[in-house]
């Protein structure tokens, strides 16, 4: 049964030296690839939205501490929470703890950062209340402040701002302007005593934590109950959600993509080699990756599952042409081949061209699939086609005959298909009123976060309990203007007048920070804008990633029509087959379209890929499908022996393996996964069925 | 000549110094005989009233801040010191309730079931007046000594304290023999950080206003 004539051996020498050296060098690059487990490296690095957000994270989160936020109505206070500090410094993993109020490093140079983005009126208050006679009253007032009723919070802030700064940073919205803006409930900082370099290092310590804290805080009262924030606990969350997910993802996509293909073809050993040939894929796609950014977000790896879904197909294809019954004609064969190579070197130029968004996280997804996809092609083509054409598999009897009555359904009611696609045109016209209101892409970026993870709540609630900061002060503060009136303070002789005053240097240390910040800002060595408008940088980078996303789509999309359109005259070399290819596109399109619409579904920044995939998808069932209707003289039941069964094949197996990222605990992936089945089910329709209806040569029968 | 019966004096003293005795451990079965005679006085006391002097001291600054008032209590749970320097600050404890007012700050109220009682320091002394020595020997680790007719009760948090001894690292009460007056309340907060309360001319079971300790709504 063995085929051993040699036109099936394509590539046979390049493949043999292909598979050990991805294994090999594939197997380096999953152990030296870095892993991101953050949404900021994900959006363009320039924006100023996103660099204040990366800043304002950067003082609020240490890249191995752990911020133990407890919820509210558990805080016990800051004495409790500095004796529990204390008990936990030295308990397995912890090398020190500490409260604070949920700054990095000194809560100073968040100060400093506040004060650097006043509105020029308020910033003179500043630099007026560090003169020599005002900090001399100022103090003397904080003296007496101290008297009297005893409250200990009030004593942390004097003790952290003597000079009573705050007041000015945060000019009264109601009576209380200093225990209003300083109301940050205490937080515990806990730091490991070893590097954390890898996902179980992370896990490790956060384990480690929970232990400790809840060993020694049993006794309090209130009992806290601590959520865990910074980016061991965030790393240590997500890399356990997404090995979850991805054990999950895969169980599903190969369980039922298996059952398809059993049910289909009844073989299964095939399936294990077609598996084969995706690892390899996959692994070439990651061996990409790891050479051009040596760092990749998890987030774009589980929107690689794109490459299994589309890589599929083209396996498909190849076991479909040796399943035939029969001698094969090595002429089919070569047209196969071509048309793997041109729907795979289509789709990766597709994907390819977001390599110039703005995104980092689209780059890395460009590499992802456009490598893997023609890595895909080359095993199905070579590893893949040597071993089907030595062990010929056999499709079961009812297949063909299914696949012609079907054809010959199709054939007969043309006409009504023809309608169809007419009314998807009218009918987009028709509602074009409503759908034009519909929002198809929602730009918020709160969705894409996995806001139900434990690190992320916390995260919410230090950001909650962080003083409400009046976002019109410091939308566009006045910064720069301020960083040229800062008149530099000597730092010592500020010491000195506050031991002048009663007060040693514990007392002036911080307010002395605050000035060595301010005065290193104003020297240009640091800078200081970022922090403090935090909150009107999140409100900003919606708009920012909006404006981004859509002058990248615009820029790129024409780009992206031009390559498609070029392969698809390189394919036919006629204007009419490029023409049936554009419209099948469009009712791809419009049809999706009316699904989001339909279903109420909103695509998000990440799942915007759907419509390059989508575009993708289409164009290869097309081309496909008018390649083979043109080498059957327009006879649909031929075409269909060699097509339909594969392409319909494939449609599912993409449904299953699209669904996959919708049991994920990722927002973005479980949005990405409903789209992308709306957008394959789109594809097929149009590819399979609207399509050949259209092809005017189509014979009747 | 002066300076010769300067130093006469000053060995004289120095003589004397090993004759003036440290303050006395007391033995477990005097801890309970004190236990059971303060538990007494207390229970008898319906209402306290006393001038008060506090003295905050705390780590770095160069001298003690000390505030002057007069301290309320009533029987079960209120308690409430209003200062006359500076004039116009009180702290107040009703139950669950507590209120600071600072001058020239809006009403404090914390709900001491939510925020635990070391939210306040009023709620602190509260507990000495109103608990029986059995509390404190829940709470904390207890240890007296007497000098004459002072008994100083050395109360220490437990490793773990517990929602009446959090807050504290030690709270040294002094109490006049044999009426068990309470002389001086020195709580330590951290190192360095203390609140030392003294009070004079106490006066047990006074008339008191029941409206002193109305919690006002902000």
């Amino acid at each position: 049964m063995a085929d051993a004539r040699p036109e099936f051996r394509v590539g046979k020498r390049a493949a043999l030296l292909a598979i050990p050296a991805v294994l090999a060098v594939g197997a380096w690059s999953l152990a030296t690839l870095r892993f991101q487990t953050e949404l900021l490296p994900l959006f363009p690095p320039n924006l100023l939205s996103v660099k204040t957000l990366k800043q304002a994270q950067g003082s609020m989160l240490s890249e191995s501490q752990i911020i133990a936020v407890a919820k509210p109505g558990t805080n016990p206070g800051w004495p409790a929470l500095a004796k529990l500090a204390e008990k936990l410094r030295g308990q397995p993993g912890i090398a020190n703890a500490a409260v604070g109020v949920g700054t990095k490093g000194s809560p100073a140079e968040w100060l400093a950062g506040m004060v650097a983005a006043l509105p020029a009126p308020r910033f003179a208050e500043i630099r007026e209340a560090l003169t020599p006679a005002s900090v001399a009253s100022r103090l003397a007032d904080t003296l007496s402040t101290m008297s009297g009723a005893v409250d200990d919070n009030e004593m942390a802030r004097l003790h952290f701002d003597p000079l009573r700064l705050n007041e000015i940073i945060f000019p009264a919205p109601g009576p209380n302007p200093l225990a209003d803006s300083l109301s940050m409930p205490p937080v515990l900082t806990i730091d490991p005593d070893h590097a954390l370099k890898t996902f179980a290092d992370d896990q490790h310590f956060v384990a480690q934590v929970r232990a400790a804290l809840a060993a020694q805080s049993a006794g309090l009262s209130p009992r806290p109950d601590f959520l865990l924030a910074g980016q061991p606990a965030i790393t240590a969350d997500i890399s356990w959600h997404m090995k979850r997910d991805i054990f999950i993802m895969l169980v599903f996509t190969l369980t039922l993509t298996s059952l398809a293909f059993w049910l289909t073809y009844r073989s299964l050993m095939p399936l294990l080699w077609i598996v084969v040939a995706q690892i390899l894929a996959v692994l070439s796609a990651v061996v990409a990756a790891r050479f051009i950014f040596v760092e990749i977000n998890v987030i774009s790896i589980g929107f690689s599952s794109i490459l299994i879904g589309v890589g599929m197909d083209y396996c498909i294809l190849v076991y479909h042409f040796f399943a035939q019954p029969g001698e094969l004609d090595p002429h089919e064969w070569r047209e196969l081949r071509h048309a793997i190579w041109l729907s795979s070197i289509t789709t990766a130029a597709t994907f390819g061209i977001l390599f110039f968004s703005s995104f980092p996280g689209l780059r890395q997804l460009a590499v992802l699939v456009a490598v893997g996809l023609i890595a895909m092609a080359f095993f199905a083509t070579t590893f893949l086609a040597r071993l089907l054409s030595q062990r010929r598999p056999r499709a079961p009897r009812w297949l063909l005959p299914a696949s012609d009555r079907c054809a010959r359904f199709l054939s007969r009611h043309r006409l009504a298909f023809r309608i169809t696609a007419a009314a998807i045109i009218v009918v987009v016209i028709v509602f074009a009123r409503p759908l034009s209101h519909f929002a198809f892409y929602d730009p918020s970026v709160e969705q894409l976060e996995p806001s139900e993870l434990e690190p992320y709540q916390a995260q919410k609630l230090l950001q909650a309990q962080a003083p409400q900061i009046p976002a019109d002060d410091f939308i566009g503060g006045d910064a720069d203007a301020n960083r040229q009136a800062w008149q530099p303070v000597d730092a010592a002789a500020l010491k000195a007048e506050f031991a002048q005053a009663g007060f040693d240097p514990s007392w002036s240390a911080p307010t002395a920070q605050v000035i060595d910040v301010l005065n290193r800002w104003h020297a240009g060595a640091i800078d200081l804008a970022g922090p403090a408008r935090a909150s009107a940088a999140w409100v900003q980078l919606r708009d920012d990633l909006n404006r981004t996303a859509v002058a990248d789509f615009r820029r790129l999309s024409l780009v992206m029509l031009a390559i498609v359109l070029g392969l698809c005259f390189v394919a036919h070399r006629k204007f009419h087959l490029v023409a049936l290819n554009f419209l099948a596109l469009v009712l791809a399109l419009l049809l999706f379209a009316l699904m989001l619409y339909a279903s109420d579904t909103s695509m998000t920044l990440l799942s915007l890929l759907c419509i390059p995939l989508m575009i993708g998808l289409v164009i290869d069932y097309s081309l496909h499908i008018l390649l083979a209707l043109e080498h059957a003289h327009g006879d649909l039941v031929e075409a269909a022996r060699h097509l339909a069964v594969p392409v319909l094949l494939t449609g599912i197996a993409s449904l299953i393996g699209f669904a996959a990222p919708m049991f994920s605990s990722q927002p973005s992936l479980q949005n990405f996964g409903n789209v992308m089945d709306l957008a394959t089910v789109a594809a097929v329709f149009s590819g399979l069925v609207l399509l050949p209806a259209l092809y005017g040569r189509l014979k009747k029968h | 000549m002066s300076s010769a019966r300067a130093c006469v004096y000053a060995t004289l003293v120095a003589l004397t110094m090993p004759l003036r005795a440290d303050p006395q451990a007391v033995s477990p079965a005097d801890v309970a005989r004190y236990d059971a005679a303060f538990a007494q006085v207390q229970q008898a006391t319906r209402t306290f009233r006393a001038d008060l002097t506090q003295t905050l001291h705390l780590q770095g600054l160069a001298k003690p801040v000390t505030s002057v008032g007069t301290l309320f209590y009533a029987r079960p749970d209120k308690l409430l010191i209003r200062f006359t320097k500076p004039a116009g600050e009180w702290m107040l404890v009703n139950g669950a309730q507590a209120a600071i007012q600072k001058t020239g700050r809006p009403l404090e109220i914390h709900d001491l079931n939510v925020q635990g009682r070391a939210a306040s320091h009023a709620a602190s002394l509260l507990d000495f007046f109103h608990a029986d020595p059995a509390r404190w020997h829940h709470d904390f680790e207890v240890a007296m000594t007497r000098d004459d007719d002072r008994l100083f009760v050395h109360l220490q948090p437990w490793m773990t304290p517990t929602a009446a001894s959090q807050g504290a690292q030690e709270i040294v009460t002094t109490l006049q023999l044999p009426h068990d007056d309470i002389v001086e309340m020195a709580i330590t907060i951290s190192a360095g950080n203390s609140i030392d309360y003294q009070f004079t001319h106490g006066e047990r079971n006074a008339a008191l206003d029941p409206a002193i300790f109305r919690v006002p709504t902000p």
